[in-house]
């Protein structure tokens, strides 16, 4: 196995949390595979299946306007653990998700995001990724 | 004031994960099945990573027993501590439990510590059954 994830595994990684902090869709969408499982700690918990990342994402934007959410910032703590294995790769990543409400009050969510890769032809793309809350 | 203790949870989701636990710890695949819903989906630190479909639950422990012959490792065991969270949503719930893994490499005991268990789970015929685990891995050292 090499010392390193692939910097395009890495590059995605970067995007995911780029993503998630400007509430880029179409930017998160570049990520993923059609085909993906996600499990979130809100609403439904799991979505499966080619619009699974639109139904998350729909999710989660209700679920901060119900919550009268003003911003959320996810910040990437680092690599806990990784693997790659031929066309497919591993990864768990410490983050901790701060939630910033209208009335001014912080939520800070330490938690892991794990995510599973997988390379076609020359592109490796998520195949999906669980968030574990950890507070 | 009350005296009485709290009851073991034996029905919640929590309680689900903790049989499916129990049943790998006891090398028995099936058992693990029964807390499976179909389909469910592995998202594993161990290659391929990923197990989705109706079969993912023993094609994961077929594989997990596969890569343990590979690297000679035996004696599996895992150890789930009390739950991070425990949420019900209706019919779904979401549970993520600190875990530590023992094993045997080459006889040798090691211990992974820090690992977490997230559990995505449906309520099916007035039962929980999991739907998605994935597995954070934790770091692994040798037994003193």
């Amino acid at each position: 196995m090499p010392d390193e994830l692939p910097d395009e595994i890495t590059a995605l990684i970067h995007t995911v949390f780029e993503a998630f902090n400007s509430k880029n869709f179409e930017l998160m969408k570049g990520v993923y595979h059609d085909d993906v499982v996600i499990v979130d700690g809100f609403g439904s918990f799991r979505w499966i299946g080619p619009s699974a990342l639109n139904q998350w994402w729909a999710e989660a934007e209700k679920w901060a306007q119900e919550g009268g959410v003003e911003k959320e910032h996810l910040a990437n703590q680092g690599i806990l653990a990784w693997g790659l294995n031929g066309n497919r790769a591993y990864a768990s990543i410490s983050a901790v998700l701060t939630i910033t409400l209208k009335n001014g009050n912080q939520i800070v969510r330490p938690g892991t995001l794990t995510y599973s890769f997988a390379r076609a032809g020359d592109r490796w793309r998520a195949e999906g990724h669980t968030w574990g809350r950890l507070s | 004031m009350s005296t009485a203790k709290a009851l073991p949870d034996t029905t919640g989701p929590a309680a689900t994960v903790r049989q499916y636990i129990e049943s790998f710890n006891r090398g028995d695949p099936k058992g693990m099945a029964m807390m499976c819903a179909a389909p469910m989906s592995i998202l594993d630190g161990m290659a391929p990573h990923v197990w989705h479909g109706a079969t993912a639950c023993e094609d994961w422990y077929r594989d997990a027993m596969l890569e343990g012959e590979h690297l000679s490792a035996t004696d599996y065991s895992v150890t789930l501590g009390e739950p991070k969270h425990n949420n019900i949503t209706g019919d779904s719930a979401y549970v993520v439990l600190p875990t530590t893994m023992s094993f045997k490499l080459h006889g040798k005991g090691i211990t992974q510590t820090g690992a977490y268990f997230t559990v995505a789970l449906r309520k099916v015929d007035d039962a929980w059954r999991i739907v998605s685990w994935a597995w954070t891995k934790g770091a692994a050292a040798a037994d003193a």
